[in-house]
């Protein structure tokens, strides 16, 4: 591969992937990948972890991510769940993913729904912001994947919610996991 | 065979090594040349696909825009169109460009080209796509702050004034920790795949 005599940097490369540059720079950084195998490599480079990001469903989703998975052909069983009440998953054979629905939320001026995901010995592992609510309802739902196994399973979650006229509010439900594989 | 094998070899060795202006030249004149043709899609077919992904954010439209314009520039290369063979990119560019804001503007995919016209497009190289497991594995080493703007700009798409607001960091920051987080993540990913 040929070499650049003025390659973008990596700084610019990922600025470009996440949205972060106006039209005129996107134009220009264009014009050079078309020009430059050696950024265009390194360029493609970043479009993988980027791609890799947008890709996967994060812990919390909405009802429509939830029916997006079901019509992809996942298997998925629902269960329900109140704050500060201690109640076991069982992740069941078969099952390819469990949405906990986390309920008993005062959403109707909420703003903004955060959710901390963490281990209750070991502490925070994902947090996941501006997420998903479903107002009526009063719950968030979180997408528990096979794949989380590899994570501890005493795992709580701490919705924090955001109100448009008070102070945020934080609800914890603490869900041990149980895989049964 | 084996020397026409390494012939084959020593030549295309040669036009990957050709300027753009080099390899337009040398199909000048109507000449149907498949070695320059390959080596137009393996060059620039990676780059129209990011452009594709860049753009119209979405992978078959990517792929589809990579087959419309590799036809287009294919078919300008045998007509002789190509005024500045210095500027071949350029001309690479502004077809996808064009492509795109017509795929965009009638907000329909590419109609799937006919493989025997453009056999040598199967040629480019797509790369492969990590996996979720090795993706959790490698998000699951980075620190909160870097897998939560990492989650923000990528998945929740918040510009970074609303991430710097949400994390009460600046923006100037924020863009350094995403910097860091997306090395990091690439350097864990491309090993976890080696």
């Amino acid at each position: 591969m040929s070499t650049c005599a003025s390659p973008i940097s990596t700084e610019r490369l990922v600025a470009y992937w996440a949205n972060d540059l106006d039209a005129a720079e996107i134009d220009a950084i264009d014009e050079h990948v078309f020009a430059c195998e050696t950024c265009a490599h390194e360029s493609a480079r970043l479009e993988q972890i980027a791609h890799a990001l947008r890709d996967r469903f994060p812990p919390t989703v909405s009802r429509a991510d939830v029916e997006t998975m079901r019509a992809g052909g996942s298997v998925i069983r629902e269960n329900e769940f109140v704050p500060d009440n201690r109640t076991t998953a069982l992740f069941e054979r078969g099952v390819d993913v469990m949405i906990h629905r986390l309920r008993g939320l005062s959403l109707a001026d909420a703003e903004r729904v955060d959710v901390l995901v963490r281990s209750e010995a070991n502490g925070p592992m994902f947090q996941d912001m501006y997420v998903p609510f479903d107002v009526e309802r009063g719950e968030v739902l979180i997408a528990c994947q096979r794949h989380f196994e590899a994570f501890p399973a005493d795992v709580a979650f701490d919705v924090r919610v955001h109100h448009r006229d008070s102070a945020p509010t934080t609800s914890t439900y603490f869900i041990p996991h149980v895989f049964d594989l | 065979m084996a020397v026409a094998f390494a012939c084959y070899r020593q030549l295309s060795m040669q036009l990957e090594t050709a300027t753009h202006a080099e390899l337009v030249q040398r199909v000048a004149g109507g000449v149907i040349d498949r070695e320059v043709e390959a080596e137009v899609c393996r060059r620039f077919a990676p780059r129209i696909r990011l452009y594709g992904l860049k753009h119209l954010r979405d992978e078959e439209a990517a792929k589809d825009l990579v087959q419309r314009v590799l036809v287009v520039v294919i078919e300008a290369l045998r007509a002789g169109r190509i005024e500045e063979p210095q500027h071949f990119d350029r001309f690479v560019l502004g077809t996808c460009r064009n492509t795109a804001h017509r795929v965009r503007a009638a907000e329909h995919r590419a109609q799937p080209t006919d493989p025997a016209d453009l056999e040598i497009v199967d040629d480019a190289k797509l790369p492969e796509r990590f996996g979720h497991d090795a993706l959790l594995a490698c998000m699951y080493k980075l620190d909160m702050r870097a897998k939560t703007v990492l989650q923000l700009s990528f998945y929740r798409e918040r510009s970074t004034d609303e991430i710097a607001a949400a994390l009460e960091m600046t923006a100037g920051n924020v863009r350094v920790v995403r910097h860091r987080a997306m090395l990091a993540l690439r350097d864990c990913l491309e090993r976890s795949a080696a």
